[in-house]
């Protein structure tokens, strides 16, 4: 089982930014009026942030970073390692993480990776770069993590175009001795990797029955194995930050696990489903206050294509968390 | 059995606004979010998960209430 923990790292910052341009649900074309409340009620989405034709994923997290680095006073001699996770890269060839790294000014010293990852990516991605930092003792760690998922879909999709939406995020990891450990638990079933599925070539697709049914069935065990690995409690979490994909999925799970409703901020209706970036724009939409000033217990629980779902737990104090970013 | 389908109809039934004009019963016309819907209840009254394949068998809701029957075993 990838049940593990992770010393040492500790996370001192999160930002995330969000194009401008907003629509909504409620212009849906080809919907009755009946069918769009329905739409709306059950997802809970009822506007999305949609990138322009120029701007790409990498765009976004490269302004959440440079506003987070800047708020950290960190220089960019420091960074030894940056992790960015999308879908949506620049190129298929290169990885868009070199490419980061020289549009961020980094040194060649820092080491760049790609991570292919979706809802479950956040989490995914913070278990790869806060084991590397602790296993390496390197010093500050980026994990860049968004995707503008909306160029990829065919427009009229009514699966698909009224649920996604884009994003971009920065996460900022140190390496400290005095951290408290993250606990994660991951998982994969390669059988059903097309429930979500771009074939080259072609618009993204998705089943979206078989995506909701996996969330039921499969989210909640993986919470509590990971409570009963990291000996926590339900009450032990102030927050939990689940993947927004659909709120009557995040609400059937959060009653499964007797969650209070009020411990499970959710964005839907304000920017939809983000892919990759639902976890740190929910933190930082709706917590920027408790996180820069309180100490937390956050559970984080990502689940979608690949399928991949992961949960994390991890304790954050005072970290710099700017306000969301509009670009 | 009678009363078991009036009690699953009415839980049907209630899920949805009455305000919205579409049968309930008859499970071929629903749409994707009328079916997100039922699944999850189905799921946390029975604990019982529907696939799209399964649900696609039912034509009307005493269909439906046949195969979840036979999911109960």
């Amino acid at each position: 089982m990838a049940v593990f923990s992770v010393s040492n790292a500790k996370i001192v910052g999160i930002s995330a930014v969000v194009p401008k341009n907003e629509v909504s649900n409620l212009d849906l074309e080809g919907m009755s009026q009946q069918d769009i409340d329905l739409l709306i009620k059950t997802t809970g989405i009822e506007k999305r942030r949609i990138a322009n034709h120029d701007t790409k994923a990498s765009d976004l997290c490269l302004a959440a970073t440079e506003k987070l680095m800047a708020e950290l006073k960190w220089e960019k001699e420091e960074i030894e390692i940056l992790i960015f996770v999308t879908q949506t890269p620049d190129f298929p060839i290169p990885g868009t993480s070199m490419i980061l790294q020289e549009k961020l000014g980094l040194p060649k010293t820092c080491m760049s990776l790609d991570i292919n990852q979706g809802c479950a990516g956040y989490v995914y991605g913070l278990s790869v770069l806060s084991s590397m930092m602790s296993a390496s003792k390197l010093k500050k760690g980026l994990l860049l993590v968004g995707d503008t998922i909306t160029k990829i879909l065919q427009q009229g999709d009514n699966s698909t175009v009224p649920i996604f939406s884009d994003a971009g995020s920065a996460t900022a990891i140190e390496f400290d001795l005095k951290a408290e450990e993250m606990h994660f638990n991951l998982q994969t079933d390669g059988s059903k990797y097309d429930a979500i599925l771009q074939e080259k070539g072609q618009k993204m697709k998705m089943r979206g029955h078989e995506i909701f049914t996996f969330g039921l069935k499969e989210v909640s065990p993986n919470i509590a194995g990971l409570l009963n690995h990291s000996q926590k409690t339900i009450e032990d979490v102030d927050f939990f930050i689940f993947h927004q994909a659909n709120k009557l999925l995040n609400e059937s799970i959060g009653k499964k696990m007797d969650i209070p409703l009020e411990k499970a901020p959710m964005t839907l209706g304000k920017y939809g489903n983000t892919s990759c970036a639902t976890i740190p724009i929910t933190i930082v939409s709706e917590l920027q206050n408790e996180v820069s000033n309180k100490k937390l217990n956050l559970l984080l629980s990502g689940f979608g294509v690949g399928l991949s779902w992961g949960s994390a737990f991890v304790h954050i104090s005072d970290i710099q968390c700017p306000e969301l970013i509009e670009i | 059995m009678d009363s078991d389908f009036t009690s699953f109809s009415e839980m049907i039934q209630g899920l949805f606004d009455p305000q919205f004009t579409f049968d309930y019963s008859n499970v071929e016309s629903w749409t994707s979010m009328q079916t997100l819907i039922v699944v999850s209840a189905l799921d946390e009254h029975y604990d019982v998960l529907l696939s799209h394949e399964e649900l696609k068998k039912a034509k009307k809701l005493e269909d439906l209430y046949a195969i979840l029957l036979q999911k109960l075993g």
